[in-house]
């Protein structure tokens, strides 16, 4: 099986302040691959030197067997994007829209357009420039799901939208997803959601990212241990150690990920003992995983 | 996918449209009313038909720069107002997007010429033009067709290529010309400058187009 994605060592530079660093990253085709990170941790401009918008400084791109940006155009017709923002003509009407971009699109299809539209419940002659967040959303996704596409990349496609329309807007993706087996790249804040939906997931911080693994691993492979008589040395531990903190004089809280039961014995070993082993949700996961990330980083420095 | 574009064009631009074609289909009728106005020959003397028409040139000049500049400008803001954004995430090359751009706005240049083609004929209806004048509806027509086009693609060039400082660099652009023109000046280079006038505007020159009087009516 190909992969939808492909990125090797991708550099990207917006001035001295921003900066993609030896990004690789590899999405699975038919996955649905959630793409988290904080706001300003580089989501939105991976996305966009992945469909070419962008030039890289370095690296490779590869995008449904595409090297990006050179055949950027060739891996977009058989991409359905929906950008953070609306990125429609405003002046347009939802009629002449769907119409304006079925015409660079040999596979959209009409009728799933039409089903969409009144799904959706948007009207014809609605002006997009005064649809509500919501509505705009909506023909932003009716937009990418009837082209038919075999990739989807949304680009944080219910932000902002109110929990009624957000669910009709999964609802219509997951639809989709089913029936077209579709590879879905997704990235978003809202961790609770791409738990719902994503297999993969990709987490982005400062730039970089930071983790890469199957959501199940993901969600089961991050634990709070606490320990008794904390070694001072973690060097040689058969798990990544994500963060540590003082509780009491002689026991801390240790966030890991890969954590395995049979690991005890390294504590054992180290005159330390595991009292207790907490599952995090995937949110405290998250949280934990860009802590620990950002303190590797403060660690460098 | 030209036709989609070409339909946005008409779209986005009908008004400025609207008027550039009120504008240039009366310009000929009202030049032969103001111009001949104060002239006391009748409407089919020569030097009343040729003093009446002589302020269509002129007006037939501006209208077209502004024509062209007027097209790109709209068009470029309502693109930009979502940062190119849709226009990249379409499936073609960005040239071959840019290049249907420009070709459905220079189609559109055509509506204000036929309005131009159409009102000289109407206006050249108003007078009896004697066997020693010709007519140059169609001549007239297309003259500002070219020019339009030339201040349609110049500023097309400009603004797509300097992007949302197309501004500042027009005006740096301008500044340097009259600059390079005083300094010549002051050296005495005043052989140099004329050398460099007529090549911009004698034909083939690329401002050639502007050079000659636009005349719907000459001997």
């Amino acid at each position: 099986m190909t992969d939808a994605i492909r990125i090797r060592d991708l550099a990207w530079r917006a001035g001295p302040d921003f900066a993609i660093r030896a990004l690789s990253m590899t999405v699975p085709t038919g996955s649905i691959y959630g793409f988290l990170g904080p706001n300003g941790s580089g989501k939105t401009t991976t996305i966009r030197l992945m469909l070419g918008m962008l030039p890289p400084a370095d690296g490779t791109i590869e995008v449904l067997s595409h090297a990006i940006p050179r055949f950027a155009h060739r891996a977009l017709a058989r991409i359905g994007f929906v950008p953070e923002r609306l990125h429609l003509y405003q002046s347009l009407t939802v009629d002449e829209a769907i119409r304006f971009h079925r015409a660079f699109y040999p596979t959209f299809d009409d009728a799933e357009a039409e089903r969409l539209r009144g799904r959706f419940g948007l009207r014809e002659d609605q002006v997009i420039g005064r649809l509500s967040k919501g509505e705009a959303g909506k023909l932003m996704m009716l937009l990418a799901l009837s082209q038919r596409a075999e990739l989807l990349v949304l680009d944080e496609p219910t932000d902002g939208l109110d929990p009624v329309v957000r669910r009709e807007v999964l609802a219509a993706l997951v639809e989709y997803v089913e029936s077209q087996r579709a590879t879905v790249f997704i990235s978003s804040h809202l961790v609770h959601e791409q738990e719902r939906i994503c297999d993969w997931v990709g987490v982005m911080d400062g730039g970089r990212l930071i983790a890469e693994l199957p959501m199940q691993e993901f969600r089961s492979g991050i634990k709070r241990l606490r320990v008794a008589q904390a070694p001072t040395v973690h060097d040689a531990a058969p798990f990544a150690l994500l963060s540590r903190e003082a509780v009491t004089l002689h026991d801390e809280n240790w966030v890991v990920r890969g954590w395995q039961p049979a690991m005890q014995e390294w504590f054992q070993r180290a005159g330390s003992e595991v009292r207790a082993v907490q599952d995090l949700d995937l949110e405290d996961s998250f949280v934990e995983l860009l802590r620990g990330a950002r303190g590797t980083v403060e660690e460098r420095r | 996918m030209f036709t989609q574009i070409l339909w946005t064009q008409l779209k986005w631009t009908r008004i400025p449209l609207a008027v550039l074609a009120v504008v240039t289909f009366a310009a000929p009728a009202l030049a032969w009313r103001l111009g001949a106005a104060g002239y006391q020959g009748a409407a089919s003397e020569p030097m009343a038909i040729m003093v009446g028409f002589s302020a269509i040139g002129t007006v037939l000049m501006v209208t077209a720069c502004l024509a062209g500049f007027v097209l790109v400008a709209h068009v470029w803001n309502l693109d930009a107002a979502a940062k190119h954004v849709y226009a990249l995430s379409l499936p073609l090359p960005w040239s071959r997007f840019v290049a249907m751009r420009f070709g459905a706005g220079a189609l559109s240049l055509l509506i204000p010429t036929l309005a131009l083609w159409l009102g000289s004929l109407f206006a050249l209806m108003m007078v009896q033009v004697p066997p020693t004048l010709h007519t140059y509806a169609g001549t007239l027509a297309l003259r500002f067709l070219l020019g339009a086009l030339l201040a349609y693609a110049l500023s097309f060039l400009l603004q797509y290529v300097a992007g949302r400082r197309a501004s500042a660099v027009l005006l740096v652009l301008l500044l340097s010309g009259v600059v390079v023109t005083f300094v010549l000046s002051v050296l005495g280079y005043t052989r140099l400058l004329d050398t460099i006038g007529h090549a911009i505007v004698e034909w083939p020159g690329p401002l050639a187009v502007f050079a000659r009087d636009w005349k719907l009516v000459d001997v």
